[in-house]
């Protein structure tokens, strides 16, 4: 059983769990996901713990009877144990972020690209990538994945009304990591060369991504 | 971590272990033996952490696979290593030990009372 049908298998227990089990064991899926621990065992045990949840909801029993009344400290338990990730399974994880937004990157180019040859004008803007939007692309792509995994990791441990709260150190850190990219940004900016790339260019670049998204990090890991 | 609460973790370990010793269990299923065999005090999800600890320790073996008799959807079955075998055989020697020591004094206290009430 792979990774994908795991978690497909996930979905289908928790369509059948009361709202209150769905709540809880969806914070617990929240967090393992956003973890960084390896993933293909954190689904196994997601898996296991659903169809535990089931035939105890079965007898009548909530989530918090099985798993206790403090979810936060019962999810950092199971993390502790939990394998770390592999170096692969990390290198996997910061390839495959920036090599997303470029080609996303790519495909917008390609667009506009066509759509100004189209109208009968030159690519202009469109035909040119810098080095330098390319770079900060990568640093903020990630910058913005990470950030977005660890609000989610906090959120789910959190109940009730103190959800989606302000949370000043993690703020403070990305607007201190935002001040370096600007910084660098205004440093680099007229030092890096601009390269020309045709919009045919940008369409096969866009479609190599998207070939490389689904053979070189989606492939199911069984 | 008390002694107490580390005293019981180590008693449920040897349990799991000696539940596992002659067939292969799931997780609801041990929580469900644990519990006919009256260790009451066990709550069901502290099972989870000490059977990935124990995996990581190689005392046991979790294996994904189909429910043979139900043909229903995978479940993940464990079973004892070699070097689970060997713990088990190591708890049960120190169960063994601990259990005559403490009979011991616990009959002598008994004595103790009795000789107190007749004297």
């Amino acid at each position: 059983m792979n990774m994908k049908e795991m978690a497909e298998e996930n979905n289908r227990l928790r369509a059948q769990m009361t709202p209150e089990n769905e709540e809880y064991f969806g914070n617990m899926v929240s967090y393992l996901r956003t973890s960084r621990i390896a993933q293909d065992k954190a689904e196994e045990l997601l898996l296991e713990t659903a169809q535990h949840l089931l035939e105890a909801q079965q007898h009548g029993k909530t989530a918090r009877e099985v798993f206790g009344d403090k979810p936060e400290q019962y999810f950092q338990e199971l993390l502790e144990h939990l394998p770390k990730p592999s170096l692969g399974e990390m290198i996997s994880h910061y390839a495959m972020i920036p090599w997303i937004a470029l080609t996303w990157m790519f495909a917008v180019q390609a667009l506009f690209g066509f759509i100004a040859m189209g109208l009968g004008s030159k690519p202009g803007v469109f035909n040119r990538i810098s080095l330098f939007s390319v770079l900060m692309l990568i640093f903020a792509s990630i910058a913005v994945v990470e950030l977005v995994l660890r609000i989610l990791n906090r959120e789910s441990t959190k109940t009730g009304g103190k959800r989606y709260g302000f949370n000043l150190k993690i703020v403070s850190i990305y607007v201190g990591f935002l001040l370096v990219v600007i910084l660098t940004a205004v440093y680099l900016h007229d030092k890096l060369p601009v390269l020309e790339v045709a919009p045919w260019i940008s369409l096969i670049l866009f479609l190599a991504g998207l070939a490389g998204q689904k053979f070189i990090f989606m492939r199911d890991h069984s | 971590m008390t002694t107490y609460s580390q005293m019981l973790k180590g008693i449920l370990e040897g349990c799991i272990l000696a539940l596992m010793e002659h067939k292969e269990v799931y997780g609801y299923e041990l929580t469900a033996l644990l519990e006919q065999s009256g260790l009451s005090f066990v709550s069901e999800g502290s099972i989870y952490p000490l059977l990935l600890r124990m995996q990581k320790e190689e005392l046991i073996l979790g294996e994904l696979r189909k429910d043979g008799a139900s043909g229903g959807p995978p479940r993940k079955y464990y079973r004892l290593t070699n070097k689970g075998q060997d713990t088990l055989q190591q708890f049960r020697m120190s169960w063994e030990g601990l259990r005559q020591s403490v009979d011991h004094v616990l009959s002598k206290g008994a004595e103790g009372n009795e000789h107190e009430r007749n004297g």
